[in-house]
């Protein structure tokens, strides 16, 4: 990690890996014990789905993350995993909040700590959005300075 | 109609599936429109007129010396142009020769065909040296090595033969 600096480089390797198998443990628990919040409104063959959906997402995000650190060109691999695990927490939110309105407000709770793990979740996806962006300019730079010459 | 469960999968699944076909072309649009901004940090130019307007006795040595590198790189490199044009000319000379060579070497086999009844002549005295490396692969033509000894046999056994009569 040569371009950032020291203070931040256990953001890399300790937060967002943690975030990542604290969402796998949410992925496995919601598979094998099942999710009341979407239980009530969804079918189970979608909860299977969702759930599916989150641990692969989780599971590719954590492991792209860990081994292919900082190689833009493959970066695609990991915002599509995390972008999986957005859409399935997205989900959860959104039925939560109907669960909450169905007449269960403690349920708020587990809305506000699911947001929270989605801001974090987002946090990384732009970050990566940006990464490519930077390759992306970094390229443009290389083309123009070959076609210049 | 379709119970209530089912009816809320169906929404969740399509708004997730053009939710994500958004969000890819989304992204697609920004990562390919970051190419149009090329990351170019140019700030030596102006670090060096900052540098230069505070100092301009500095600027005028630094100047002369850059020409005068300028100068001794320029000396090299038309002393390398004069030896690739010699090289160049020297080549063109040899490949003119040789052609020469070979034009004249074709019009002996042609003019020699009949005479020697499909054999090939050697070329000329001056031209031999010139061609010695195509020599042998051309002579292949008539003379395989194989078949070379194979009649060479053949003559010696006819030579001791007596003649018919």
């Amino acid at each position: 990690m040569p371009l950032i600096p020291e203070r931040f480089r256990t953001i890399y390797t300790i937060l967002i890996p943690g975030i990542d198998v604290g969402v796998m443990a949410f992925g496995i628990s919601s598979l094998v014990l099942g999710s009341k919040i979407l239980g009530d409104f969804t079918t189970p063959v979608f909860l299977l789905v969702w759930s599916l959906l989150v641990l692969v997402g989780a599971v590719v995000g954590f492991t792209t993350l860990v081994t292919l650190f900082h190689q833009p060109r493959l970066a695609w691999i990991e915002l599509s995993g995390r972008i999986a695990v957005d859409l399935g927490l997205a989900i959860y939110a959104w039925f939560a909040v109907a669960y909450v309105f169905n007449g269960n407000p403690t349920a708020v709770l587990t809305l506000v700590l699911v947001a929270v793990r989605l801001w974090a979740s987002l946090w990384r996806v732009f970050d990566i959005i940006g990464e490519m962006v930077r390759e992306e300019r970094k390229l443009a730079a290389d083309r123009l300075k070959q076609g210049g010459r | 109609m379709l119970s209530d469960a089912v009816i809320n999968s169906l929404i969740a699944g399509i708004t997730a599936v053009t939710g994500s076909v958004f969000i890819y072309l989304g992204i697609r649009a920004r990562v390919k429109g970051a190419s149009n901004r090329p990351l170019v940090d140019d700030t030596e130019q102006r670090d060096a007129e900052e540098r230069y307007a505070a100092d301009p006795t500095r600027f005028v040595k630094d100047l002369l010396e850059s020409n005068k590198q300028y100068a001794t790189e320029v000396r090299t490199f038309r002393e390398e142009v004069v030896q690739l044009r010699r090289k160049v000319t020297e080549m063109e000379v040899r490949e003119r020769k040789r052609l020469a060579a070979l034009g004249r070497w074709l019009m002996d086999i042609a003019n020699e065909f009949i005479r020697l009844g499909g054999d090939m002549p050697y070329p000329r005295e001056a031209d031999r040296a010139i061609l010695e490396d195509i020599i042998p692969f051309a002579l292949e033509a008539t003379q395989p090595r194989i078949r070379r000894q194979a009649r060479e046999r053949a003559d010696r056994k006819l030579a001791e033969e007596p003649p018919l009569d």
